[in-house]
């Protein structure tokens, strides 16, 4: 059933799927083909996620979306492939160095959203691994896709003026916390507040322990 | 020791208090008297309504009025006590054994009420919810369920949507709108085994009377895709 010559595609699709990643026996190029594909089975799956989205959902992102695939991709082969070495990691896992916007955080988001649970075990493995740090700061980067993640940052120094500019993604996000339940993202003032205004009147219906965080402040 | 007396021909008086089980009766001439009156029950509204009663309190085999010090009264001698309910014996009317009325029929329908219930439903036109429902965070909505009847969507379960509506409180499987319930209360059971014999449905009364029963298993959970998705297919 496996076809060899697509390791991104197959990947992604199974991870999108039926969330299982493969382990290949080396680590795999990828063709332009292969990317094309990949893409457009991205935006498909984007298409379908959008339906879910509040307010106006941004547009997809072609760069993030695959730049998250690969990355997703890559990291796995890590678990089990160490032929490269420390020097080739800025080879497969590149930086992401175009603007980061909510068009870009939601398109890389359909991969990014995997790699939490791709460092625990990592972790699991080796809790020194130098694969660890640089997918963590990836996640640094795209929060939304760290949130139930400890992410071992000053979570006061995230940037949110992202959030600020597009109410969908704000939206999301706040969604996204309240459903991990991420403690640390409470104690944000800004992301408190907007919490708060979430659940209204029914904040001990939605998250007891909410009021216990509350309350440590005053 | 509290007494009550009053006269015998406005005996049918007394049948407000009559199920306190604790009163002894007796019957002496033109007059009944009542002993055996809890603290409580001789401060009872029910008992200060009955009107042309006498309250005493017996000292030393003598009546007083009640807060008053001089007596008026002896207690009569050789009363027969027994409970209030046998001394105060009730006569059912006769079976009417010529009773042709079996065709006559109960109309089922709502009454308004005063008893407060807690809203479990939620009646609202599909435009207002179109509008409404892309702000809410999706904690407010997962946990609900929801099924679209022509053009409004009615939604299952609590915390209700803060949208404009009818709301409906939930007896058993039917869904009644608040401040209305059945005028017949017992009769519930028997319609719902009319319509739902196999409790599969929910049955949504209106304040017209009418009502729709729909099958358990047309509601979905709610989500924003759940609701764009369907409202595409209504308009």
């Amino acid at each position: 059933m496996l076809n060899k010559k697509l390791p991104l595609a197959e990947t992604i699709y199974q991870l999108r799927t039926i969330e299982q990643a493969i382990l290949y026996d080396t680590i795999l190029s990828i063709s332009k083909a292969e990317e094309e594909d990949t893409i457009s089975f991205l935006l498909d799956e984007y298409e379908k996620e959008k339906l879910n989205y509040p307010f106006q959902p941004p547009e997809f992102e072609t760069k993030a979306a695959l730049w998250a695939a690969k990355t997703i991709y890559f990291a796995t082969q890590f678990l089990i492939n160490r032929k490269e070495t420390v020097k080739d990691f800025d080879n497969f896992l590149p930086t992401y160095n175009s603007a980061i916007n909510p068009s870009a955080v939601l398109s890389a988001d359909l991969c990014l959203r995997f790699l939490p649970f791709l460092l625990n075990e990592f972790s699991c493995i080796d809790p020194e691994d130098v694969v660890i740090p640089i997918l963590e700061g990836f996640l640094t980067t795209f929060h939304y896709s760290s949130i139930g993640y400890d992410l071992k940052t000053d979570y006061q120094q995230l940037n949110l003026d992202i959030l600020k500019q597009n109410n969908c993604l704000e939206q999301l996000y706040l969604n996204r916390i309240t459903e991990k339940k991420a403690l640390p993202f409470v104690e944000i003032s800004f992301i408190k507040q907007r919490l708060m205004a979430n659940f209204g009147d029914y904040q001990k219906v939605f998250w007891t322990d909410f009021e216990l965080i509350n309350n440590r402040d005053l | 020791m509290y007494y009550l007396e009053i006269q015998r021909a406005d005996s049918e008086l007394l049948a407000s208090i009559r199920h306190w089980d604790n009163l002894k009766a007796a019957i002496s001439d033109e007059i009944i008297l009542v002993k055996d009156f809890t603290e409580e029950q001789i401060h009872s509204s029910l008992l200060r309504q009955i009107p042309g009663i006498k309250l005493y309190e017996l000292r030393e085999q003598l009546l007083f009025f009640k807060g008053s010090l001089l007596p008026s009264k002896k207690l009569p001698s050789a009363l027969l006590w027994s409970p209030i309910a046998r001394a105060l014996p009730i006569q059912l009317p006769k079976y009417n054994l010529n009773f042709f009325g079996i065709q006559e029929k109960v109309i089922i329908k709502l009454v308004p009420t005063d008893n407060v219930r807690t809203s479990f439903a939620l009646l609202s036109k599909l435009e207002i919810v179109e509008k409404s429902i892309v702000v809410l965070p999706e904690i407010r909505v997962k946990s609900l369920q929801w099924v679209v009847l022509e053009k409004r969507a009615l939604f299952l379960g609590t915390p209700l949507l803060p949208f404009k509506g009818i709301t409906y409180w939930r007896l058993n499987n039917f869904l009644l709108p608040t401040g209305y319930e059945f005028e017949l209360p017992l009769t519930s059971g028997i319609v719902e085994d009319l319509l739902n014999r196999g409790k599969e449905n929910w049955i949504l009364v209106q304040n017209d009377n009418s009502c729709i029963v729909i099958p358990k298993n047309d509601f979905k959970q709610l989500s924003l895709s759940s609701f764009r998705l369907s409202n595409k297919q209504v308009f």
